[in-house]
């Protein structure tokens, strides 16, 4: 899908990698602190920014996000309602507010599961070979062949709508440029000669595989966590802007902008500020994202 | 490949909660009239019977008939697929124009400020949700200038020509930073390769090296990635249609989930997967025809 | 014609490591005649290829080389040149892998066509036709055939061909070579030696000549450079640098070399490994390996010192090797 194109060019199994023993060296935290680049800085405080306001959404919120108010439909930025009201007269800075509390978790665990995912199976494919990796590579060769997205749609529309559904759905099919990664990585780390040390010492498998190989092959998958934590963002927002995602009156970014959209011709920043917002936390969490990716390429 | 399509498009029926037949008849439907519409449909008969029966009529080119319109969902899937045809043709155009010359500038100029400039708008396109950028589009060119419909597909070919062009730029935004990145990456590696060496070294200007030395190579391998980026731009075409009220197959899929009508989504979405395949199957001919060391397997 | 061709003084090239600068090539200096063939010897990593490339500016992306360059394309005084200018325009290049050196996505002939079709402004059937007629210079059989097909079609030696007539299409008065013979099989690298050297006859051409191949290089060349640790430790005639050398390192070198030795078991491999050109230490680069190093030899400074009308070494103990 999206992110599998330059994931799965990063790591041939046969390619030696100096980063492997990068974690050995110990470092102290302030040096890691100055190289850090200005980006990932900047990166990492705007998506600080917006957990914080996900935190303290009741305190920066002037007013209750689902609260109807009749009389002051569509109202004009005030003193009152800074960014003005939508049609059912709800205030719409505090709604973009409480939105951060749906799409920031879920884009999160829009990334993270099938991450998690991708990682496990990924791990067993790689490290136990034989049928279970013929089976888990098989799966995967059927879900990669699938437009993700459209088959998300259907299994939303299956599942019944809402945030478990997408969440599962975007698990089920999103974890495979995860596994491959992770499995490539696995049958590289397996062929060093450490591993070959380990198991002569006696380790058990599992051990072998969350001392030795663990920690090598998460930074890797971790590295791509961010840029997949954007597609799962703007995703979920734009299920929620065609109406299969997240069901109203919650406020989330993406169905205020499908709200917003009739009204363009006069309060055009009820469609424009929460796309804003999105962008802020895609821009954020890209930066931190190249940060990462450049740190291990290094 | 494709009956495992199918079969998960055909499974979307069995895991639906809820009774389409019911759906069917309506709410006011006594018990008898339900159970001889069930009759009637078939679906009574054992799962792998109906599996069967969906099959052997999918070979025929029958996709059952619509629970919303009664019409068959082949006919609805007809009149849209133009529309789609148009926006993803006139947006992978649009994507062509804008990713090359992006991408060469970029590679010519790695490490400048025109790469800067490339990759920070990358990194903007990136984290810009597409339906939001079809709403701003709407909003800062549509509106102030008159020369595009708000929405539609209009009838003549000239009204299809305006209708289409903000919707297939929106696509060519969201696309566009993925094409960059590859293609950046694999014209930087022509250029450091030997033969663009000896492109250098017998002389001419530059624009002659990259057309003759560098832009066939380096589109090789970004042909693959393309085709790989079509399971995003038919959901970006869903999107998009949706913003646009284009009366597409993407809209369709939307309406069709919104409105539970359950046969039209098992239509489109193997529809969707059958286009998959298809730009699969021309990426493998389009790369056989740049690369004259790939043979096409018969 | 008492002009050189080509002057190369005190070139350095610098390169970037992991953000750190490095010297692979520390001030190279030498001269070529029209019509000569000059060999560089050394070791991988001494700087041969990357003097080679610096003459073209065609250096791997970081790479940066600063010196005096002078080369003259019509008989006249040798005079500085960005490399721009002689692409294509007196000076042609050949590489060491024919496969890497072509354009996979260009039919031979066309490849070789380029060259004619952007300087002299030939149509596309002249060039083709001039094309076929370099394809049967450098003695590739029955060319009208084979200028249509893909490099990945020909066969290694083939493939070294049709570089060289790349080359030749501009009518270069310096070619320069890049071990253009180490990727080939035994018989075919005698073949592409001879086609060299028939050339450099029938068109007047200097030749630049980079091996770590000595044999190879003793067979072909007349004058012989040797370079170490980025620096030349010495020059002169080759049949002269090769029976009596003049520097410890070249003399090593010959007693690897296994055809100047009488049996294998004389074979001797040189102890200790090149400086690292990050962190070269003053003196002779040489001397922690020299089995003949005394005292004064890390207290020198590089300069090559003439020890007859035609040879120079970087050796300040040279008589040491005259020793029995």
């Amino acid at each position: 899908m999206t992110a599998s194109g330059y994931l799965e060019s990063t790591s041939e199994p046969d390619s030696p990698d100096p980063s492997l023993d990068s974690g050995a060296i110990p470092i102290d935290e302030r040096s890691i602190w100055r190289r850090i680049p200005m980006k990932g800085k900047i990166g990492g405080a705007i998506v600080l920014l917006y957990v914080l306001v996900a935190l303290f959404a009741p305190v920066i919120a002037t007013h209750d996000p689902i609260e109807i108010d009749p009389i002051t439909r569509l109202a004009s930025p005030t003193a009152e309602h800074i960014l003005g009201t939508d049609e059912l007269g709800r205030d719409i800075f505090s709604r973009i507010v409480y939105a951060t509390r749906i799409d920031l978790p879920l884009g999160f665990l829009g990334a993270f599961l099938p991450a998690l995912l991708g990682v496990a199976l990924g791990a067993m494919a790689g490290y136990f070979g034989g049928w279970v990796d013929s089976v888990i590579m098989r799966v995967s060769d059927i879900v990669q062949a699938f437009p993700a997205y459209i088959l998300i749609i259907a299994l939303v529309f299956a599942l019944g709508q809402g945030a478990s559904s997408i969440i599962f759905a975007f698990t089920i099919l999103g974890w495979v440029a995860y596994a491959r990664l992770v499995r490539s990585e696995v049958l590289r780390v397996r062929g060093l000669d450490y591993v070959h040390a380990a198991r002569v010492a006696g380790l058990s498998r599992f051990r072998i595989l969350r001392v030795h190989v663990f920690p090598n092959v998460i930074s890797q998958a971790v590295v791509y966590l961010p840029s997949d934590i954007v597609f799962a963002t703007l995703a979920l927002a734009a299920f929620s802007f065609l109406g299969l995602g997240i069901p109203p009156p919650t406020p989330e970014w993406g169905a205020m902008i499908a709200e917003g959209q009739p009204f363009i011709r006069t309060n055009w920043w009820f469609a424009t500020v929460p796309g804003i917002v999105i962008v802020g936390l895609g821009l954020g969490m890209s930066l931190v994202g190249e940060t990462a990716e450049e740190a291990l390429e290094r | 490949m494709m009956l495992g399509i199918v079969l998960v498009v055909f499974l979307l029926l069995q895991i639906t909660p809820g009774d389409p037949v019911r759906q069917i008849v309506g709410l006011r439907a006594t018990q008898e009239q339900l159970e001889e519409v069930r009759a009637e449909m078939g679906l009574d008969d054992h799962v792998l019977v109906q599996y069967g029966r969906y099959v052997g009529q999918l070979a025929q080119g029958d996709l059952g008939y619509s629970y919303k319109s009664k019409k068959p969902v082949t006919s609805m899937i007809a009149d849209r697929m133009v529309v789609t045809a148009w926006l993803l043709t006139a947006g992978v155009l649009m994507t062509l124009l804008i990713s090359i010359p992006a991408a060469i500038a970029a590679a010519l100029y790695r490490g400048k400020a025109a790469d800067q400039v490339i990759r920070g708008a990358g990194l903007l396109g990136l984290s810009m949700p597409a339906f939001w950028v079809g709403v701003m589009l709407l909003l800062l060119v549509a509106l102030p200038t008159g020369w595009f419909p708000p929405g539609g597909f209009g009838e003549t070919f000239g009204e299809h020509v305006r209708s289409i062009f903000l919707p297939a730029l929106t696509l060519a935004i969201g696309s566009s930073p993925f094409i960059i990145r590859s293609l950046r990456a694999s014209t930087i590696s022509v250029l450091n390769s030997d033969y663009v060496a000896t492109g250098r070294s017998i002389g001419g200007s530059r624009s002659r090296l990259v057309r003759r030395f560098v832009l066939r190579n380096a589109a090789v391998s970004s042909v693959t990635v393309l085709a790989l980026e079509i399971g995003f731009l038919l959901f970006g075409a869903v999107v998009i249609e949706t913003t646009f009220a284009l009366p597409g197959l993407g809209q369709g899929l939307v309406l069709a989930a919104r409105g539970r009508d359950l046969p039209a989504i098992q239509g489109y979405t193997l529809l969707f997967a059958v286009i998959v395949v298809a730009v699969y199957l021309l990426s493998d001919i389009a790369q056989a025809m740049l690369d004259p060391r790939v043979e096409i397997e018969s | 014609m008492s002009e050189h061709l080509l002057e190369v003084s005190d070139l350095h090239v610098t390169m970037q490591r992991r953000g750190l600068p490095i010297t692979p090539v520390d001030g190279v200096s030498l001269t070529l005649d029209r019509g000569e063939i000059l060999g560089i010897a050394g070791e991988s990593g001494s700087g041969k290829t990357l003097t080679l490339r610096s003459i073209l500016g065609l250096l791997p992306k970081g790479g940066v080389a600063e010196g005096d360059l002078r080369f003259s394309n019509d008989g006249g005084r040798p005079a500085p040149f960005e490399p721009t200018e002689v692409h294509g325009h007196g000076i042609s290049i050949i590489f060491q892998e024919p496969m890497t050196a072509l354009n996979p996505t260009m039919r031979v002939g066309d490849h070789i066509a380029e060259g004619p079709r952007i300087h002299q402004g030939m149509s596309k059937a002249d060039a083709r036709t001039r094309a076929i007629e370099l394809m049967r210079l450098v003695g590739i059989p029955s060319p009208e055939r084979r200028a249509r097909m893909w490099p990945h079609q020909l066969s290694g030696g083939l493939r070294q061909r049709v570089m060289i007539a790349t080359a030749l299409s501009t009518e270069p008065k310096l070619l320069l070579c890049d071990e253009p013979t180490t990727a080939l099989d035994v018989s075919v690298q005698d073949q592409i030696l001879g086609l060299l050297q028939e050339l450099r006859g029938r068109l007047e051409m200097a030749i630049i000549f980079v091996s770590h191949d000595i044999a190879v290089l003793g067979e072909l060349c007349d004058r012989l450079a040797i370079m170490y640790a980025g620096q030349i430790v010495e020059i002169g005639p080759a049949d002269d640098v090769i029976s009596q050398p003049n520097h410890p390192y070249t003399a090593a070198l010959m007693a690897s070399v296994p055809s100047f030795q009488g049996t294998s078991e004389e074979l001797q491999g040189i102890p200790g490994h090149p400086p690292d050109p990050g962190a070269f230490a003053s003196g002779c680069r040489f001397a922690p390996r020299c089995a003949f190093a005394r005292d004064d030899c890390t207290q020198t400074t590089y300069e090559l010192r003439p020890t007859s009308d035609d040879r120079a070494t970087a050796c300040i103990h040279p008589e040491v090797l005259a020793q029995p």
